[in-house]
């Protein structure tokens, strides 16, 4: 393995503008992919996992320049992407796969797929039929089906076996690099295995380097050697598989971790669960660090030093009325629903109920004040002061800052020079976090 | 590189000979990369365009009416041999190749057994066989003086049938039957087999002269309208942006002009002429099948296998070509087949209402035989016009739902 890596993404940006009208103003931008790095070495396998809507795809796509990346830099042996004229492109195209999700769509209807598997070295410029021919069933005997499943057409073949045809398609190149966007979640579980195992047979018999994109934890913790995970088009963690799956150190990692089902019922969620399932909007993505809304483990300001759960109320009541307040109905539920642990007060206060209801402190003489005077503002129906109230009182460094990546070593793990781990939160970065005490993992474990 | 629990990795082993020859062989550098996109197509139709343009310029400067045998020329004809040469260029040149034989005998296989689609088809070929015919031949018909009356044999009833004797101008070819002179009946013959109408000409003439309009829309259809709506659809839906803007705003502009009104102002500036037609009702007509084509190719140009393409490198003509357009026929098929047989229709109701599109043909020979006293008494002189019309329009519709299921590989198995 030589020291330079075989593909190497370095600070990717891929920005959508939002137009409207016949003269194309642009009125928003999405931020599909907004600075993504991550190296894969010659052989490797690579998972970038992420929710769905994470930018996954685009990153696959913007690496291939299926899509035009509108910022960053890839390279690739050594050579700059996305500065290829025409014919390194094609050279590149050689060289650069892609497995899709969907087995259904993979394949024209109205070919053979021999004439699909055939298509890469005919477009490449091979002339003789019978020499394509020959590579075309050597192909696909290699991907466990027989040579004459080349004169099928591809609703004759079932998912499974259209999958592993288009991994022969995508190999008849004997490509350096296979980006394989989550190639088995359209499988039911033997087909998926089945796949998976060629893909491993496949790689370590070709040497090809492998990007495998998925939602699922668990696949890439069986399949990959590193892994980057991705947050609305960030990387927030990559390393080793070992470390980052098993000792996951951005709240987010642990989160998605935490999400795959295990099989021992007694086993209790380590670390707490998201604030919210939903996503920021596409278009209007958070400052600083993109998590921070969803963030189990935002950090509190200097001055501040209420209790975890506490802490999480009053950010939860600041992002409820930055975002959604609905003034007299929100007000209403919250005065039915939230007045139910205190049943026996007779005539339950706004106040009370608010407290309840995001569970707020009454402890700490500063929190206190300002959480007071943003109550009863809020109580007067003045929303803006009350958001005001909060937003100076309660703003985290985790909505100002954007958080870079930083190294981690946490105890006891196996990380070497060549499986460094970077992780973007602040919670790794001594000046932000000054105030917490410890990291995430430890200080949810302390509850 | 370490791996936890992933499945077993085999060290890098040397490749075998198998392997060495699926996967290393191909010496990329050496081989050229020719993007092949089209070039027999847009040869032939070159060199097509520029044979059109010198027999045209030859035609002119020789002043003949004729070009080849008996056909006079006009510029409805000038259309029919531009859509010819597109139809040779982009529909048979890529099927004489290799791959191109494959595909239609994969297809002639696929219709076998669909006896439906085989009759319309075969119905097509006849009349489209005549039509050309016909037009060729410049064909009249004949006044009939069979009888030694003067005058031709006006009304003679077809064989097997009978008709009034007096519509005949006492004039029978046939066995006359019957006493009195209003109640005689007049017996067709072999002689006129589908008898004649109220000139004297004979119906088999007329029928055969009346399918010419079926030739002119078929043809200028597949050759020109088609191609063009299939064009800017493709275009419009695979590139999008400002062009696609562009060309969906003419088209709605060109949707938005009735065609019958260009038609009929064109018919008083102009002149009335099968060239008009097309043209009016054709060559504005095709927006809906742009609409479509251009809704369709959105939705291929998401689909894996256009991505794989791109992927492997393939170029956007490429694409369209090999993986677009095939996907598409589902729509443009049945539609192509839709909108010969509206223009077909279109020429037999205009020609009805006395606009002559094309003199003589299958609508106004209808006409001719009902606008008349007694019109059921002559049945003949406008029932076998009608029937043909129909068995012709019912054959471009079931011929084109019929095409669409053929060219379509996942019916195999229905």
């Amino acid at each position: 393995m030589s020291d330079e890596p075989l593909l190497s993404v370095t600070d990717l940006e891929k920005h959508y503008p939002i137009t409207e009208g016949l003269l194309r103003r642009q009125t928003g931008t999405v931020r599909a992919v907004d600075g993504v790095s991550f190296d894969v070495a010659r052989g490797e396998s690579v998972g970038l996992v992420g929710e769905s809507g994470c930018g996954k795809s685009t990153t696959a796509l913007s690496v291939l320049r299926l899509e035009e990346p509108t910022g960053g830099a890839v390279r690739f042996d050594g050579e700059d992407v996305l500065n290829y004229d025409d014919e390194e492109l094609r050279r590149f195209r050689r060289r650069a796969q892609l497995v899709l999700q969907d087995p259904d769509s993979a394949f024209n209807p109205r070919q053979t797929v021999g004439e699909a598997i055939e298509e890469p070295l005919r477009i490449h410029g091979l002339p003789n039929p019978e020499r394509r021919r020959h590579v075309v069933e050597d192909t696909i005997e290699h991907v466990g089906l027989p040579a004459d499943a080349a004169d099928g057409y591809p609703h004759e073949f079932s998912g499974g076996e259209r999958q592993r045809l288009a991994l022969a398609r995508a190999l008849v190149l004997n490509p350096d690099l296979l980006i394989a966007d989550e190639p088995v979640s359209a499988l039911d579980g033997r087909t998926k295995s089945g796949v998976l195992e060629l893909l491993a047979r496949v790689q370590s018999r070709f040497d090809v380097a492998i990007v495998l994109i998925s939602h699922d934890v668990d696949l890439v913790r069986r399949f990959c050697d590193r892994v980057a995970v991705m947050y609305l088009g960030r990387v927030v963690e990559r390393g080793a598989v070992e470390d980052v799956l098993t000792n996951p150190a951005h709240p987010y990692t642990q989160s998605l971790v935490e999400a795959v089902p295990s099989l021992d019922p007694t086993a209790v969620a380590s670390s707490p669960a998201l604030r919210t399932d939903e996503l920021p909007d596409a278009t209007d993505l958070p400052d600083g660090c993109r998590f921070h809304p969803r963030c189990p483990a935002v950090i509190q300001p200097e001055g501040i030093d209420l209790p975890h759960e506490e802490w999480l109320g009053v950010t939860a009541l600041r992002f409820r009325l930055a975002n959604e307040w609905g003034d007299e109905a929100d007000r209403r539920e919250l005065l039915e629903n939230g007045s139910t642990p205190s049943r026996e007060t007779t005539d339950p206060s706004f106040e009370t109920a608010l407290r309840n209801a995001f569970d707020l402190p009454e402890s700490d003489s500063t929190a206190e004040s300002t959480l007071e005077t943003a109550i009863n503002a809020l109580e007067s129906g003045s929303l803006e002061a009350a958001r005001r109230q909060l937003a100076d009182g309660f703003a985290s460094p985790c909505e100002e800052i954007s958080p870079a990546e930083l190294e981690v070593r946490v105890d006891g793990e196996s990380a070497t020079d060549a499986t460094t781990r970077l992780v973007a939160c602040h919670h790794y970065n001594d000046d932000i976090s000054s105030g917490e005490s410890s990291a995430p993992a430890e200080n949810h474990s302390s509850k | 590189m370490t791996n936890a629990d992933g499945p077993p990795k085999a060290p890098p082993t040397p490749p075998t000979t198998e392997e060495k020859a699926a996967f290393e062989e191909i010496e990329w550098e050496h081989v050229s990369p020719a993007d092949r996109t089209g070039g027999p197509e847009r040869t032939v139709f070159a060199f097509g365009l520029v044979l059109l343009a010198a027999v045209y310029l030859y035609h002119r400067s020789t002043g003949e009416l004729y070009l080849v045998l008996s056909w006079a020329v006009g510029p409805e004809d000038w259309l029919l041999l531009l859509a010819v040469v597109v139809g040779v260029a982009f529909g048979l040149v890529p099927r004489v190749g290799k791959r191109g034989r494959r595909e239609v005998k994969r297809v002639a296989q696929r219709l076998r057994g669909r006896w439906l689609t085989l009759v319309s088809l075969g119905v097509l070929a006849g009349v489209l066989a005549i039509a050309l015919y016909a037009v060729l031949s410049g064909l009249q018909p004949r006044l009939t003086m069979e009888t030694g009356n003067p005058g031709p044999d006006r009304f003679q009833p077809p064989v097997g049938f009978d008709g009034p004797y007096m519509s005949t101008r006492t004039d029978c070819v046939g066995t006359v039957t019957g006493e009195a002179v209003g109640e005689r009946r007049c017996h067709g013959t072999w002689t006129y087999p589908l008898g004649t109408d109220r000139w004297g000409y004979k119906m088999t003439d007329l029928l055969i002269i009346g399918s010419r309009p079926v030739l002119y829309a078929t043809v200028v259809t597949i050759g020109v309208i088609v191609p063009l709506a299939t064009l800017v659809g493709v275009v419009a839906g695979y590139y999008g942006g400002l062009l696609d803007d562009l060309l969906m705003s003419y088209v709605d502009v060109q949707l938005s002009v009735p065609a019958i009104v260009l038609y009929l102002i064109a018919y008083l500036f102009v002149g009335n002429s099968m060239f008009v037609l097309l043209v009016a009702f054709g060559l504005l007509s095709w927006g809906g099948i742009a609409r479509i084509v251009r809704s369709e190719t959105l939705q291929r140009r998401e689909e894996g296998y256009v991505r794989s393409a791109r992927v492997i490198g393939a170029s956007n003509p490429y694409i369209l070509r090999r993986h677009v357009l095939p996907n598409i026929t589902n729509s443009i098929v049945p539609a192509t087949f839709h909108l010969i047989a509206v223009l077909v229709l279109t020429e037999a109701a205009l020609s009805f209402l006395g606009f002559h599109v094309s003199f003589q043909s299958w609508g106004m020979t209808i006409a001719e035989g009902l606008f008349r006293d007694h019109p059921l008494e002559v049945w003949w002189n406008s029932t076998t016009p009608a029937l043909v019309l129909m068995a012709t329009v019912a054959a471009f519709k079931l011929a084109g739902d019929g095409l669409r299921d053929v060219l379509d590989p996942r019916g195999d198995h229905e």
